[in-house]
């Protein structure tokens, strides 16, 4: 990337060499072919759950966010209710607060409505390649049509691959185990999410309290093993 | 209809936490004490799934199989080595379908 020098010596916003949408096409291509697994999970899940197509792909398309919507199926399957649903998914997306303080810099010259627009597709991978590549030389334009490219890609690729899960799911064997794909997916996210004592401290509490508190707290066992996990890993913090 | 309505709701509690940034400022997030809280959320709502989804049926702790928490293991350990989460993925499918073929399901 260059950038051009105004008239204080001050760095003018502008467009890198390279071509917006096909350097976003590059990056993307890793987390598109990671992606695919997880949405095929997603729409085994959703037949498991017993929903109809219309229901798994209106999830799909409103929710844009992998994790809370395969939460919200497994919540859905278990008949835990609206409000265990709609709590697990404000904790598991509680981490796009963070995005949206990164989206709302990158676009900050944007009108609001364009700003609000452009962040209602923001995921986890949008947010790491614009932290990468959106330094302060790039200019708008340039951002808006590289995030809408990594944003058009990452969606297409997630919800056609929830289609085909949703479309085999069915006619699956059931040794193939894709009822497990859910905490699969769960499992190598938290792997990436360990790495200080007070993260560690954090899961084993919550999973722990999992069986201690089954039984007793109902559909909210969930909701009260994460508060439970949090407050092991603050205390842990506070020594 | 109950879906529906439950996907809308998540959908709204899922937008509004992407724009309140863009809406009410950063000054909230500048904070340290939140910052590290909400770091903490991520990892318990995980391993809280991972639980649920292993230990619990019908709402009472169970036994958990075999094939699955070995499964669990062996994504958690690769993508712990690897950062692939489709990978820990395919090979969690591969180590279950295994166990179960072998009569550990």
């Amino acid at each position: 990337m260059t950038a051009v020098v105004g008239e204080c010596g001050v760095p003018l916003p502008v467009a890198p060499a390279a071509g917006p949408v096909r350097l976003a096409a590059q990056d993307t291509a890793p987390f598109m072919a990671a992606l695919v697994p997880f949405g095929l999970a997603v729409g085994s899940a959703s037949v498991a759950a017993g929903l109809s197509f219309v229901q798994a792909m209106y999830g799909a398309l409103v929710m844009l966010a992998g994790a809370a919507q395969l939460a919200v199926v497994e919540s859905l399957g278990r008949a835990d209710g609206i409000v265990a649903a709609v709590v697990v998914t404000l904790l598991i997306n509680l981490r796009f607060v963070y995005y949206g303080a990164g989206a709302a810099r990158w676009f900050a010259s944007a009108r609001l409505p364009m700003r609000l627009l452009l962040v209602f597709p923001l995921v986890d991978q949008s947010f790491l390649l614009g932290q990468q590549r959106f330094d302060d030389s790039v200019d708008l334009v340039w951002r808006r049509r590289y995030y809408l490219t990594v944003t058009a890609l990452l969606a297409s690729s997630f919800v056609i691959s929830q289609v085909v899960g949703y479309r085999l799911g069915a006619g699956l064997p059931p040794a193939l185990g894709l009822h497990l794909a859910a905490p699969l997916v769960f499992a190598g996210m938290l792997a990436k999410h360990l790495q200080t004592p007070t993260a560690r401290a954090a899961a084993v509490g919550a999973a722990l309290a999992v069986p201690l508190l089954g039984g007793l707290t109902g559909p909210a066992t969930l909701p009260a093993a994460i508060a439970l996990g949090v407050l092991v890993g603050s205390r842990r913090w506070t020594r | 209809m109950m879906v529906l309505l439950t996907f809308t709701l998540a959908a709204v509690v899922t937008f509004a936490l992407r724009a309140w940034m863009t809406v009410a400022g950063g000054r909230l997030v500048e904070s340290e004490r939140f910052a590290e809280l909400t770091a903490l959320v991520t990892p318990a709502v995980l391993a809280a799934m991972i639980a649920s989804a292993l230990l619990l049926g019908h709402g009472h702790a169970t036994t958990p199989a075999v094939a699955s928490v070995a499964a669990v293991v062996a994504a958690f350990a690769v993508v712990r080595r690897t950062g692939n989460v489709g990978l820990g993925l395919a090979l969690g499918l591969a180590v279950n379908a295994c166990l179960m073929f072998v009569g550990l399901g």
